[in-house]
């Protein structure tokens, strides 16, 4: 497989880490259902077939952490951006 | 084959020499010792550090570029990060320092790399035994950089700014732990077309 | 010999000399082994895989199935090559493999007459009982009589490598339509590479004799291959298999650089695996020619028809003074005449269709046509077939016989992705279905089989490719090819009384096994597979799987499409192990990394042990020690008693600035950051955010915007990683920067109640008084002649102690400065195995207890818990099972009695308990012989531990033996108030 680093250009998988799924977000962990809500960011995961929005690890490249968005069926890689929205220009 | 190293311990630099046939289609120079920096723009400060270095006569590259100019080599590792290069040591903590200053953290890493140059005829096919970026002229150039992995050896390397796509020659910083092993893949590569490595000394 | 008086594109003026089981035998540049072993008459070339029944060659390609060979001698000896692809080379020695005691009597034949028990499922049905007999009988019974060649036992004397290739349209195969390919997307300037797993470009060109523009098709091969080799983007690669499709339109491809050569050349490689990067790929991979399936089908001289014509046109070889064809197409015919016009002598074409197209041209080379099947073969050599006609049966002599059943589109490639075939009645083949995307499929492989067709389809196929990238493609000049009959009538199995009617060769699957698999209800094309081993082993049922199916489907009453077919895995042909190692076997096996200080270690005569890729100092014998122990506590002893050094180089080291680095620290960290003064250093626990721990280590405050942190050897990597991800992912808010500086730094220890005298000796005037550079302080200096350097009053040991970070290229230098200065104290380097000890004595957690299953209370690091600030895993690490009172906690034991050696992995039982799961309190982690205290220590986590100190209970360790009393103490052995280490 490779992935299009916005950076580095194309390069392949494995010079990245995998994360797994991107579109969970960590929960306030001040909110008094604050257990429950971190056990689902932690452990509960779809399953999805098709498109996912994953976090992948350029690590030995850039070092950005990327949101991937990756046909699970394929492996087709369908989009690539930064993680951090402000990293859109190098 | 595998011979040629099998006796060579593979925790020091290879010895200055020939290593294989008898032609000298590839050769590796490990360059004299100068200062290098690592510099990560402050949140949101990169255009400003960009600017602030070009009224200096300095170029950050906007993406995986080397640029060469006083002394300087800026060379992009990522989004808002550079490895800044100098042969005169005194040159980063006296120009590069002052310049970052409020938009960047600059770190020491002047021991953190040993820097490789390899040039040679059949520089290209070498390479590609290893470094999984098409270097090919069309997609490559002078000026060019790449962060990535070479033989399970993570580093940064740029064609040199002023050599020909005929006649190109490569800069290869290596972390100073893995530069051994950087170096047998590159006789091991090297050797079919032969390779001549200098200034590593004894090793 | 069976040579041909002329033609051929082998270089009769050359001779090559090679052997063959023992025997001397000559051939000419050019030739492949199997087409040299039949011009010096040898037709017997290896044993069956279950019945060793003497097998001939049956195929001109990498479909080979049968001719199977050992190649070389020795450490080269390499089993299981395809006698078809092998290129000769003067001394080649070969030998056929699978037999015993000799390849013309094989005791090992005996098992055909055991075939009513050996057939489909045999291994299934009869070893499942006992099951005892498994390991003693049946295994090494089946290991010797079934299986293919012996591997070389030795290690290989060659290399290999890896190498990376890119380029925008990648042709496979160089047959017709690759050739028109890759010139139509050459010559549009994009960059191409034509891979040929031959020797010589052209594939089928070269073996019929047919015309393309006003000559020759192989000119029109050899102009095709001199255009494109002058054009400079366009890199021809023969000898070069590609042999899978992988995501990212990438493809693996082994160029056999040396294997057509005794020995490889000085310092090249014997074979180069090949990663292609491509944007895209025109598959032009030709069809396979597949057999008939009819009583005795495997004697050897019974071949591929269109192997039989290739033999003839490309190597100037009879397969046998006399030949036969046995045909149900029009390509297979065609080949048959070519056959007869190089000189073969054809008896008679058996063509199952009355009236072929190219009848009349036969018989206008004297060639009978009989309309028929052949129906039984005989002889150890082929010397007689029968064939049954309308009229009854006729038996006529003759040496070889070519069979054809139609042409199979070569399309493994456009399987590896999922693609399924789909089954074309008309072409009676099995035509490739969804491709992987970036390819095309061009020529035979797309089941356009006229060679018109070839080059049209493969034109269209390149200029396409280099269109789609945005390349001027000139206007296609497709040349005309002779036009040719392409008229099949599907035919699979000739139903006749008598003996074996072999499906698949190399696996010994006949039809009856196809029947017994359906009898048995193993009908689905998967189960088929597996039940009959089917298009298994080196060949993956290249030529066999489609007549196997065919046969599944006439048994079931479905047609070939509804009853489908397997698919095919890379590799398409096997890969050599070392091929797929490339440079890392040996001493580069995986990069080597010496800490700073190794070159000093080696000269102290350091024992060196690996740590992940570094190598590091274990302990260094002195002259008169014996035994690891014998050194180990003496270093002990020396860092307790006087001063020790070790390099501590390899532990992760990573610089933070910015505005926001205190918060951050406090955000990770389990304890707080942001209040720690400038110049001070704290330990600090960071969770994953499940709860466990993640990695311990110090950091320090260099500036109020600067901190410096070390986390563990083994996770250095990982850690960098997660603190990228909070701060690109979970606060992008913070100003926060990172640089690894963990290459940058050697870092140097001094440990022991003398190491301030030996630090003050090191530094260069600066006041290291226990006033001015207190506990867990950081103090910017220069050391050893004005060496720049941190030092940080650091202890793992639990003594005085220092760590000392100079940049890495001077880290030689101060440990020599260092051992100076020490001298006087009888300073003791020392390494990973006393560091240990240290630490164990002292009770700190290392990698044993970080195991990924502990939270910071189950390590007694709960109270460092700040309770003031949210901190990754703080949510979970209080979740109720994370806080139950019986959970394992860390504590340290000691034997009851004293001279009892305690091992970790140990797990503990109350005294009396049964040793069951149930009564399982909690287990063992590290343990040492601790010099200083004269006995055996332990680490471990136990079941409320803290709370049970001065219990007894039982290591029980079965596995060893051990079965020992011990008592719960604190984990702290040594100066549990910590007091040395601030003094």
């Amino acid at each position: 497989m490779r992935i299009p680093c916005p950076y580095c250009g194309a390069r392949d998988a494995h010079e990245f880490a995998y994360l797994g799924d991107a579109t969970v977000t960590r929960p306030d962990p001040a909110a008094p259902d604050a257990l429950d809500t971190f056990s689902a960011y932690v452990y509960e995961r779809a399953n999805p077939e098709g498109p996912h929005d994953e976090f992948w690890y350029h690590a030995a490249g850039c070092r950005r952490w990327l949101k991937v968005t990756r046909n699970t069926r394929t492996h087709e890689i369908l989009a690539v951006a930064f993680a951090r929205a402000e990293e859109t220009t190098p | 084959m595998a011979d040629m190293l099998a006796d060579i311990a593979p925790t020091a630099l290879l010895p200055d020499g020939h290593y294989g046939a008898p032609s000298e289609g590839v050769r590796a120079r490990l360059l004299p010792g100068g200062s290098a920096a690592s510099l990560v723009a402050r949140r949101g400060a990169a255009a400003a550090l960009a600017a602030r270095f070009a009224e200096a006569g300095l170029v950050l590259p906007a993406g995986p570029k080397a640029a060469a100019a006083a002394g300087v080599t800026l060379v992009g590792t990522g989004p808002g990060r550079w490895l800044a290069f100098a042969d005169d040591v005194g040159v980063l903590p006296g120009r590069i320092l002052p310049l970052a200053q409020g938009l960047a953290a600059v770190t020491d890493q002047s021991d953190a790399s040993l820097m490789f140059e390899v040039s040679g005829p059949r520089v290209r096919p070498a390479l590609a035994k290893g470094v999984m970026v098409d270097l090919d002229p069309s997609a490559f150039g002078a000026g060019d950089a790449a962060t990535t992995t070479v033989s399970h050896v993570n580093l940064t390397f740029w064609q040199v700014a002023d050599t020909p796509a005929e006649a190109p020659a490569f800069v290869f910083a290596v972390p100073r732990s893995f530069a051994p092993a950087f170096l047998r893949w590159l006789a091991a590569s090297a050797a079919e077309f032969g390779f001549a490595l200098s200034g590593a000394g004894r090793g | 010999m069976s040579r041909l008086l002329h033609g051929g594109l082998v270089d009769r003026s050359r001779t090559l000399s090679f052997s063959f089981d023992g025997a001397t035998y000559r051939g000419h540049p050019g030739d492949t082994l199997a087409s040299a072993l039949l011009a010096n008459d040898v037709r017997l070339v290896g044993r069956s895989f279950k019945y060793h029944r003497p097998r001939g060659i049956v195929s001109a390609g990498s479909e080979e199935p049968n001719a199977l060979v050992e190649l070389r001698m020795g450490a080269r000896r390499e089993p299981n090559t395809r006698a078809t692809t092998v290129e000769l080379y003067g001394g080649l020695i070969a030998a056929s493999q699978n037999r015993w005691p000799s390849l013309a009597f094989d005791l090992m034949s005996a098992n055909q007459w055991l075939s009513p028990f050996l057939g489909a499922g045999f291994y299934y049905k009869t070893f499942m009982w006992p099951s005892a007999l498994w390991e003693k009988l049946y295994e090494p019974v089946i290991r010797r009589a079934a299986g293919l060649g012996r591997a070389a036992g030795r290690p290989d004397p060659d290399h290999y490598e890896k190498a990376n290739a890119f380029c925008d349209v990648l042709v496979v195969g160089s047959g017709a339509a690759g050739l028109a390919a890759a010139l139509a997307a050459g010559r549009s300037g994009a960059r191409v590479i034509l891979a040929e797993e031959d020797f010589r470009l052209g594939g089928r060109l070269l073996s019929e004799f047919t015309n393309i523009g006003d000559g020759p098709a192989r000119d029109f091969a050899a102009a095709a291959e001199a255009e494109l080799a002058g054009l400079p983007n366009v890199r021809i690669m023969a000898r070069t298999t590609v042999f899978g499709a992988y995501d990212g339109s990438t493809y693996g491809a082994v160029e056999r650089v040396g294997d057509h050569l005794a020995v490889p050349a000085p310092f090249a490689p014997r074979q180069r695996l090949w990663r292609i990067v491509t944007q895209r790929c025109v598959l032009a991979a030709g069809a396979f020619d597949r057999p008939i399936v009819f009583p005795g089908n495997d004697r050897p001289g019974v071949m591929s028809a269109l192997a039989l014509a290739t033999y003839a046109t490309r190597y100037g070889v009879s397969a046998g003074q006399t030949a036969a064809f046995f045909v149900n197409n029009d390509h297979a015919f065609a080949a048959a005449l070519d056959a007869a016009d190089a000189g073969v002598e054809v008896e008679a074409i058996v063509d199952v269709r009355p009236d072929p197209a190219l009848a009349a041209r036969a018989e206008a080379l004297g060639v009978r046509v009989i309309q028929g099947e052949v129906v039984a073969t005989s002889g150890k050599r082929l010397s007689s077939v029968t064939v049954r006609t309308a009229k009854g049966s006729e038996t006529f002599k003759v040496e070889a016989l070519g069979v054809s059943g139609g042409a199979t589109p070569n399309l493994n490639l456009t399987t590896h992705m999922g693609g399924r075939p789909t089954y074309d009645e008309a072409l009676c083949a099995f035509v490739p279905g969804a491709l992987p995307p970036g390819m095309t499929v061009a020529g035979a492989a797309a089941g356009a089989f006229p060679l018109q067709e070839c080059l049209d389809t493969g034109a269209r196929a390149g200029a396409a490719a280099a269109s789609d990238l945005g390349f001027a493609v000139p206007r296609p000049d497709v040349p005309r090819a002779e036009g040719a009959p392409a008229g099949i009538s599907a035919f699979w199995h000739v139903e006749a009384p008598g003996g074996f009617a072999f499906v698949d060769l190399q696996n010994d699957v006949t039809a009856k096994d196809v029947a017994l698999a359906h009898k048995e209800g193993y009908r689905a094309v998967e189960l088929l597979k597996r039940y009959t081993t089917l298009g298994m082993a080196t060949d993956q049922g290249k030529t066999s799987n489609t007549a196997g199916l065919a046969i599944m489907a006439h048994l079931t009453g479905r047609s070939i499409a509804e009853t489908g077919v397997t698919v095919f895995r890379p590799p398409y042909t096997p890969v050599a192990m070392g091929a797929l190692a490339g440079h890392h076997r040996g001493k580069d096996f995986r990069p080597t990394r010496p800490t700073p200080t190794h070159r000093w270690a080696q000269e102290q005569g350091a024992v060196f042990v690996e740590a992940g890729f570094w190598l590091r100092a274990q302990y260094f014998p002195q002259p008169g020690e014996n035994d690891w122990l014998t050194s180990v506590n003496r270093e002990v002893k020396a860092v307790r008693e006087s001063v020790g050094v070790v390099d501590a180089s390899t532990f992760g080291k990573i610089d933070l600035q910015g505005p926001d680095a205190g918060r951050f620290l406090d955000r990770v960290y389990i304890n707080t950051f942001s209040t720690l003064a400038v110049g001070k250093a704290r330990y600090g626990v960071m969770l994953r955010e499940d709860g466990i721990v993640m990695d311990d280590g110090t950091s320090a405050r260099l500036a109020d915007d600067h901190y410096v942190m070390t986390t563990t050897t083994a996770n250095a990597a990982k850690v960098y990683q997660h603190l990228e991800f909070c701060l690109q992912v979970l606060w992008p808010d913070l100003d926060v920067q990172l640089a690894s500086i963990t290459e940058h730094y050697a870092q140097i220890a001094v440990s022991g109640p003398r190491s301030r005298d030996v630090l003050v000796k090191v530094v260069d005037g600066a006041d290291v008084s226990n006033a001015a550079l207190p506990f867990m302080g950081v103090l910017e200096t220069t050391v050893a002649g004005g060496i720049p350097a941190r030092i940080f009053r650091l202890s793992f040991s639990g003594e005085l102690g220092y760590e000392i970070a100079v940049p890495s290229g001077r880290g030689e230098a101060l440990i020599r400065a260092i051992m100076e200065a020490g001298a006087p104290y009888g300073i003791t380097p020392y390494g990973t195995e006393t560091l240990g000890v240290l630490r164990i004595e002292k009770g700190h957690v290392s990698g044993n207890e970080l195991n990924g299953q502990t939270s910071a209370r189950d390590l007694g690091l709960g109270k460092m818990a700040s309770t003031k600030k949210d901190y990754i895993g703080r949510v979970l690490a209080g979740r109720p099972a994370f806080l139950e009172e019986d959970r394992p906690i860390f504590v340290g034991f000691r034997p009851l009695d004293r001279t009892q050696r305690l091992r970790a992995g140990a797990h503990f039982l109350a005294v009396g308990a049964e040793p069951t799961t149930a009564n399982d309190e909690g287990y063992m982690t590290s343990v040492a012989f601790s010099p200083t205290l004269g006995h055996s220590i332990g680490l471990g986590f136990l079941r409320n531990g803290q709370k049970r100190i001065g219990e007894t209970v039982r290591a029980y360790d079965p596995v060893r033996g051990g079965d020992i009393a011990v008592e719960v103490c604190d984990p702290a052995f040594v100066d549990p108030q910590g007091e040395k280490q601030r003094g």
